[in-house]
């Protein structure tokens, strides 16, 4: 791998419910049609075309169970700083899907470790930072990381990881629920922790996370825009486009 | 349309103060710029700041200076360079959101989305 290389890495598991796979694809073509910078798919499948896209295989994680009933294999993020082959890698969720360049000046810039922070929701209009347990800690987003191999970055996988391996008792050190194991609560508190209590800031700067979740309905998804209905005191439509969206009601996508 | 289909989008209203933050939302996330290793977010006081340098008795000016990027970090800028490009990446995306919103003033109703 050249030195300062970049390059994507999006994780499959397919569960119960959703092909995982076909949505990371999709993702991945997304990201290199907008920011032109390769793919790699981590995934225990085999077979599969992922066409001009990278494959590193590794075996399926262990399960931790949602509320809708399938198996959320979700517990490799912290793992990634070890698995990527590049200098500076980008992260997203199989289900972020990139509709515009927008993440190419962060990937640009010299910022060791970057994590999305601040949400925007299409349906109430607020940009906000969401907070954890009843601590209050910031909460960041796991969603969409950007790291480059370095010391920090390092420490911080280190400490997920600890913090995933002893989720339990920092659960209840943070007040927060312990079920199911949320990358977005590991990295919260390991970035507490490593940070001074949250001393330093680690999130993305003019880029919130769109997150287009259960309080909406997907009417259509084309040309990169979104339109959608949702409940307030009625039933509303609206439409969002020129931003990268967090698709969150997987099986409206297929 | 058929009458159940009619009678669906009459009863779905259409929030265009909702509609509008959408808008400012993909402008903002679009007004950043790399530069020197670092990331600037395009602001009018940036581009003030910048210009700045350039006032009367600044004229000839060619120097560096060094400013904190959107991350905190230190970057060596000569003012007239990251000016301009400042500039152009306004030029381009409130040109951009003058056409959107000029799209965004014509819808009326949810059934225009």
């Amino acid at each position: 791998m050249p030195n300062n290389s970049k390059g994507c890495l999006i994780v499959a598991f397919d569960n119960e419910n959703h092909i995982y796979f076909d949505m990371a694809v999709m993702a991945a073509d997304r990201v290199a049609k907008h920011l032109k910078i390769p793919v790699t798919i981590i995934t225990d499948r085999t077979d599969g075309d992922i066409g001009q896209h990278s494959r590193i295989l590794v075996e399926k994680t262990g399960g931790n169970w949602r509320n809708d009933g399938s198996t959320w294999r979700n517990l490799i993020r912290t793992q990634l700083y070890d698995l990527s082959p590049y200098d500076r890698t980008l992260i997203i969720d199989g289900d972020y899907f990139l509709c515009t360049p927008n993440l190419l000046p962060h990937l640009h810039c010299s910022k060791d470790f970057i994590m999305t922070k601040q949400v925007y929701s299409p349906v109430n209009r607020r940009t906000e930072t969401f907070k954890l347990g009843n601590t209050q800690i910031d909460m960041y987003w796991a969603t969409v990381c950007i790291f480059n191999k370095c010391e920090e970055s390092h420490r911080i996988f280190e400490m997920a990881k600890h913090v995933q391996e002893h989720y339990e008792y920092y659960s209840v050190i943070y007040e927060y629920r312990r079920v199911p194991i949320r990358n977005d609560f590991i990295f919260s508190v390991a970035l507490h922790l490593m940070c001074g209590y949250g001393m330093k800031d680690y999130g993305f700067k003019n880029y919130p996370l769109i997150n287009c979740d259960s309080l909406m309905d997907y009417e259509r998804f084309e040309d990169d825009k979104l339109v959608y209905r949702y409940v307030s005191d009625k039933l509303y439509a609206n439409s969002i486009s020129g931003v990268d969206l967090h698709l969150m009601n997987k099986d409206q996508l297929q | 349309m058929n009458t159940e289909e009619l009678r669906d989008a009459a009863r779905v209203a259409y929030n265009r103060e909702l509609a509008k933050q959408n808008i400012n939302t993909a402008i903002e996330s679009r007004m950043t710029v790399n530069y020197g290793g670092g990331m600037f977010i395009v602001t009018q006081e940036l581009i003030a700041f910048l210009h700045a340098w350039f006032g009367p008795n600044w004229k000839d000016w060619d120097g560096v200076i060094y400013m904190m990027d959107a991350y905190d970090v230190p970057v060596k800028v000569i003012p007239h360079e990251l000016l301009y490009i400042c500039q152009k990446r306004w030029w381009e995306v409130m040109n951009e959101f003058a056409a959107e919103y000029e799209e965004f003033t014509k819808i009326r109703n949810a059934k225009q989305l």
